[in-house]
């Protein structure tokens, strides 16, 4: 069995061994096991669906809560020259469902958003399929005690029912001993299921925090330091604003710096993320839309400009750098005015009490207002949550997300090491913490030479010629 | 020069100051008679659903006003002399929308996804390559050309797009093309982005974006110009028509013969509504059998009226006094009948 499962990911997928867990995760579901299976990021997660529909040679339907995700996805199964596959979800317009839906059977991996999963149409037709595989990707947003929590979550265990009870795999980066038992609780896996877990600690990511009295001083740091790292990174920033701005300054300064978020049209999403992704780029500054599937090995350092809300975004975000096993750094930069900003940030994007009981009466107008809360209330209404319902679960939904982002808070300022803080927050158990000066620090001096990520701290200019627009021609249309 | 905002003067004029609304109405899309009337008196039905952002129009054109570009009076917004003279200056230095008749009627944004992979495809397939990450995933776009390339394969796509794209090319000024072919994407080149070219050009972002869409949408003119078989690629993006379903159903019995009041009872409408839907085709389309609607005599009434008056200037008011019997609608259809023949003398 070993041999044949290795031989067909050499075949198939053009790897020599399985990753952490992969291995594992797989075995369990050809043992027709439901599986919750809690990986590290940068592990492959994805490979393990795709490996089953592969082996089973039956459609894979893959529950996915973001758009630029399941695109990413769609993309990738595209480029392994997997050409039936397709991402269900509201970017399609009326008559592309209409055609994805008639020619359903012709698909083998199905990605679809849990928004979509709410249509009967779209139900029934997914209930005419044979399903080798159900998955629910970033499983973690299932329970109501994370910080992604989403109302159409809940009704997978429903969903899954109606589609006949199909071998189950959920799959998540980040979950606690209490979200993991929600995700088993609700799909209805609790029984039969199987869980694998392995920590999220990544050793080879150094873990840095720098705080500053000010922005001025915090910028002027960030400024210093990118010139000295070697390698490409990320630096995340909870504002477009300040990630165009900030972008602009390393641009003026001749890095070769390029800025990712919503406000992109997707061509240029596309271009942007290609860029990086063939080392045209340095350095991206982007939001939380950057990323998630974005597998580049290489990258070498993750900078956080704005501290995230929560541990679990923290660690899928830096999960980015250096999955190739090599030595990269994570480095959060703080000062005072950004716990703020987050709380802020945390209360504009739920309903307060005035918006639920005025929309609750006027669900027709909800359409018109696209914000985050708006749009929270408007799937909360539509999964047939009440009035004083919403009030409760907002207020719990505040409450954790402000435990969570003290949670954050306390990671920056903790003393002790940073990586058995978060081994601790998410229940593992790791060895060899803090087992030298390479592990994680505060306020020090960033160990770039020990770790081999000090880069010659001047700006390559960029000396390529432009090319002439024939030659571009050229270029593109090689003639035959 | 902050093009962002000054292109906005293109479209106003020193002796019409209730231009603004009319603009808003028609970028946004909103054709009301009185939007489609005076956008065709204006000279403006162009640029109808051209694909400007009117989000922040108001307030740029209070900024406009303060710069002393445009002046605002009780009667609305003109342009100054001072924004006549920049008006000129923006035409001869930046980029601007040459044939943005072609926006009108075509979903611009559906073209540009299937240009980009249509310029990709070619690309890998020219190098032999089927194994890279596709510019779109708009399934529209990939399914024509799926269809669109087994009707005609390899060779006319190859042969057609290089051909195609040089010529058209040739005949544009040397950077427009530059920046053009900048921003796509094939084997083993990426593409620039709007804000990297702007960077390295030292031009505005605004500037890359409309002088891209204007040659995307004048390149897809070409293919139909020039009959080429890619020219089946920009067809599917062709609006059916530009009036909209329920105009068009008045326009259809009109055609086959049937009266107003007929018209009104068929279609369960009131006889106002079809005057107006009348009216809108009157305006858009210059071939409108006008005559079956408004007698000779009452034209010559009308005009005889009016002689001395430029048609804008026309007051229905003051011929409702002197000829109770002839209607706004019969005033309203001489008066376009005049625009239109004075546009053709011009």
């Amino acid at each position: 069995m070993k041999e044949k499962l290795e031989a067909i990911l050499k075949n198939e997928f053009g790897y020599p061994t399985f990753k952490t867990g992969q291995k594992e995760t797989i075995e369990s579901l050809l043992a027709g096991k439901d599986t919750l299976a809690i990986l590290p990021t940068g592990t492959g997660k994805s490979l393990c669906y795709q490996f089953v529909g592969k082996y089973l040679k039956r459609s894979v339907l893959i529950v996915s809560p973001l758009i630029s995700l399941m695109q990413d996805q769609v993309e990738q199964l595209q480029f392994n020259g997997e050409k039936a596959v397709v991402a269900l979800n509201s970017r399609l317009s009326f008559a592309e469902k209409r055609f994805v839906l008639q020619n359903i059977a012709s698909f083998k991996y199905i990605y679809v958003s849990p928004e979509m999963l709410g249509s009967a149409e779209v139900l029934s037709a997914l209930g005419q399929l044979e399903l080798g595989l159900f998955v629910i990707d970033e499983a973690h947003c299932i329970s109501q005690w994370g910080p992604d929590f989403r109302p159409e979550y809940l009704n997978l265990g429903k969903i899954r029912k109606k589609l006949h009870r199909p071998l189950t795999l959920a799959l998540t980066a980040t979950a606690t001993s209490k979200v993991a038992q929600d995700i088993t609780t609700s799909l209805g896996l609790s029984q039969t299921g199987n869980v694998i877990r392995y920590p999220v600690d990544r050793s080879n990511i150094y873990l840095g925090v720098q705080n500053f009295a000010n922005e001025q001083k915090k910028l002027d740091y960030l400024l210093a330091l990118l010139p000295k790292l070697a390698g490409k990174g990320i630096v995340y920033f909870s504002s477009k604003k300040k990630a165009d701005e900030i972008n602009d300054k390393l641009v003026t300064k001749g890095f070769k710096s390029a800025v990712y978020h919503a406000d992109l049209e997707l061509t240029e999403r596309f271009l942007v993320q290609q860029q990086f992704l063939n080392d045209q780029l340095d350095v991206i500054c982007a939001t939380s839309a950057f990323g998630m599937g974005i597998n580049k090995p290489n990258i070498r350092y993750v900078i956080h400009y704005h501290m995230p809300n929560d541990l679990e975004a923290y660690v899928q975000e830096i999960g980015r750098c250096s999955r190739d096993g090599r030595p990269g750094i994570a480095v959060l930069l703080y000062e005072p005015s950004d716990l703020k900003r987050q709380e802020f940030l945390i209360e504009k994007t739920l309903p307060n009490s005035r918006q639920i009981k005025y929309f609750t009466k006027h669900q027709e107008l909800l359409q018109n207002f696209p914000s985050e809360e708006t749009q929270l209330l408007a799937r909360l209404l539509a999964n047939g949550y009440q009035k004083d319902q919403i009030e409760i679960l907002m207020k719990k939904r505040q409450t954790e997300r402000n435990d969570a982002l003290q949670k954050m808070y306390q990671y920056l300022k903790t003393g002790s090491c940073k990586r058995q803080f978060i081994a601790q927050y998410f229940g593992d158990k790791i060895e060899n913490v803090h087992s030298s000066d390479t592990c994680c620090g505060a306020d020090q001096a960033l160990p770039l030479e020990k770790l081999g990520l000090l880069g010659k701290s001047v700006v390559r200019a960029d000396g390529k010629k432009k090319q002439d627009y024939r030659e571009i021609l050229q270029q593109l249309f090689k003639e035959t | 020069m902050d093009y962002g905002s000054e292109k906005w003067l293109l479209y106003f004029s020193e002796s019409q100051p209730r231009r603004p609304a009319v603009i808003r109405q028609l970028l946004s899309n909103h054709l009301t008679t009185s939007a489609l009337f005076w956008g065709r008196a204006y000279g403006l039905l162009d640029i109808i659903a051209l694909p400007l952002d009117v989000n922040n129009f108001e307030p740029t054109l209070d900024e406009l006003c303060q710069k002393k570009l445009l002046l605002e009076t009780s009667k609305g917004i003109c342009l100054t002399v001072k924004g006549r003279s920049r008006v000129e200056e923006l035409k001869d230095k930046h980029q601007f929308l040459r044939e943005p008749a072609f926006f009108n009627g075509f979903d611009l944004k559906g073209w540009e996804k299937q240009f980009y992979l249509l310029v990709q495809v070619a690309s890998e397939l020219s190098y032999q390559n089927n194994k890279y990450f596709a510019i779109t995933n708009d399934l529209k776009a990939q399914q024509l050309f799926k269809n669109w390339f087994r009707r005609y394969g390899k060779t006319t796509l190859l042969g057609e797009i290089t051909t195609s794209l040089t010529d058209f090319l040739a005949h544009e000024p040397e950077l427009n093309a530059q920046l053009f072919c900048e921003q796509l994407t094939g084997h083993g080149r990426l593409g620039q982005t709007k804000a990297q070219l702007a960077k390295s050009y030292q031009l505005q972002i605004a500037e890359i974006e409309v002088g891209w869409r204007d040659l995307c949408a004048r390149y897809a003119k070409y293919l139909l110009d020039q009959n080429f078989e890619l020219a089946k690629l920009v067809m599917p993006y062709k609006r059916l028509t530009n009036l909209p379903a329920s105009t068009e159903k008045t326009y259809s019995l009109f055609l086959a013969g049937k009266s107003i009041e007929e018209i009104a009872y068929l279609r369960k409408i009131r006889k106002s509504t079809v005057q107006e839907h009348l009216l809108n085709v009157a305006i858009l389309a210059d071939d409108f059998p006008r005559e079956r609607l408004l007698s000779p005599k009452i034209k010559k009434q009308i005009m005889d009226f009016f002689a001395s008056c430029p048609v804008l200037d026309w007051k229905f008011q003051q011929l409702h006094e002197s000829y109770p019997e002839i209607s706004f609608f019969e005033y309203r259809l001489c008066q376009i009948e005049r625009i239109i023949v004075s546009e053709r003398k011009a």
